[in-house]
C-alpha cells in the first residue's frame, strides 16, 4: 500500500523583520534607561526567540491526521484526526485576513496564519475554527479527503 | 513537499524517505537552506517510526544533501544542485540514443520495457 503524506513550512518574513525591529527597539531603550549589559542581552534574546516561535508554521497531513505546529524548535506539535473535522477549505488571506481583521469571529478560532495568501481553514466537530498558513491547501484537501463547503452542497 | 512510501515496495522505508527529499531538491521543490519537518511530525503522518525519519535524515547528510543544526533543525544544505542526477543520466541517455538513432518516444518505451521487467 503506498501512502502519501504532505508537509510545509511557513516563514513569516514581515513578522521576522518586525521582530527585528521590537528586539533593536527593546536593546535601545534599555540601554537608553541605564540597563547594564547583562540585562540587555537576555531581553533581546527573549524577543528574538518569541519572534521566531510566532513567525513559523509547520504542517503535516496525512494518515488520517493533521500535525500542526508554530516555531523553528521541533515542540511538540497538535495532532488532529481528520475524523474529528467536519469541514475543510482551501483560501486565500488578504493582509488584514491573515491577522485577524475582517474575518467572522467565534468563540473558538485559532490562528497560525503568518502571512496573506493559501490558508487551510478546517472547522472541527466541537466546534474550533484553525486557519494554518500552509504553502498548498488545496494539495491538503485532496490528499486527505477532508469534506468541503462545495461537496457539502452537492 | 509531498512524500511517498510503499509498503509493498523492496526498497526500505528509510531510503523511500530519503528518495523523496532527494527528488524534491532535484527538481526544486525544496530549496537550499529550506527547513525540514521534524522528524516526529513526518513519522506521523507517514505511519512510520521516528527513527526511520531519522535514519533518513542522517543518511541524507551523510550525502551532503541536509545540515543539521542545533537549534534551528534540518535544512536543505545551502549550495545544493538543483539539477538532480537522475535528470542529468536522461540527458545522457537522449544524446546516446540520438547517437544510435533512437528517438525519445523509442528510449521512452525502452524504459518503461525494461522496467516492468523483474530485476
Amino acid at each position: 500500500m503506498t501512502r502519501y503524506a504532505i508537509t510545509s513550512t511557513v516563514v513569516g518574513r514581515a513578522q521576522i523583520l518586525a521582530g527585528a525591529g521590537s528586539a533593536a527597539l527593546v536593546a535601545t531603550v534599555m540601554a537608553a534607561g541605564g540597563a547594564a549589559p547583562w540585562l540587555i542581552a537576555p531581553a533581546v534574546l527573549a524577543v528574538a526567540a518569541t519572534t521566531a516561535h510566532l513567525a513559523v508554521v509547520r504542517l503535516g497531513a496525512g494518515g488520517g491526521r493533521v500535525v500542526i505546529g508554530q516555531g523553528i524548535w521541533p515542540l511538540p506539535a497538535r495532532t488532529i484526526d481528520t475524523a474529528s473535522l467536519v469541514e475543510a477549505s482551501a483560501v486565500d488571506l488578504s493582509w488584514p485576513q491573515a491577522f485577524g481583521l475582517g474575518v467572522r469571529w467565534h468563540s473558538r478560532t485559532t490562528r497560525l496564519t503568518v502571512r496573506a495568501g493559501p490558508t487551510l481553514r478546517l472547522r472541527t466537530r466541537d466546534g474550533e475554527h484553525l486557519s494554518i498558513s500552509t504553502s498548498d491547501p488545496a494539495a491538503v484537501l485532496r490528499l486527505l479527503e477532508l469534506p468541503t463547503p462545495e461537496k457539502e452542497a452537492s | 513537499m509531498l512524500w511517498t512510501v510503499d509498503d509493498a515496495s523492496p526498497v526500505p522505508l528509510q531510503e523511500q524517505i530519503a528518495a523523496s527529499v532527494r527528488r524534491a531538491v532535484g527538481d526544486g521543490t525544496l530549496a537550499p537552506d529550506e527547513r525540514l519537518p521534524p522528524a516526529s511530525e513526518l513519522a506521523a503522518v507517514l505511519q512510520v517510526n521516528a527513527n526511520t525519519v531519522l535514519a533518513a535524515y542522517r543518511r541524507l547528510r551523510t550525502e551532503g544533501i541536509l545540515e543539521f543544526r542545533r537549534g534551528r533543525g534540518v535544512r536543505v544544505r545551502g549550495g545544493t544542485v538543483a539539477l538532480s542526477s537522475v535528470t542529468e543520466a536522461v540527458h545522457d541517455l537522449l544524446r546516446l540514443g540520438r547517437g544510435h538513432g533512437y528517438t525519445p518516444g523509442e528510449l521512452a518505451r525502452l524504459v518503461t520495457t525494461l522496467g516492468e521487467q523483474p530485476s
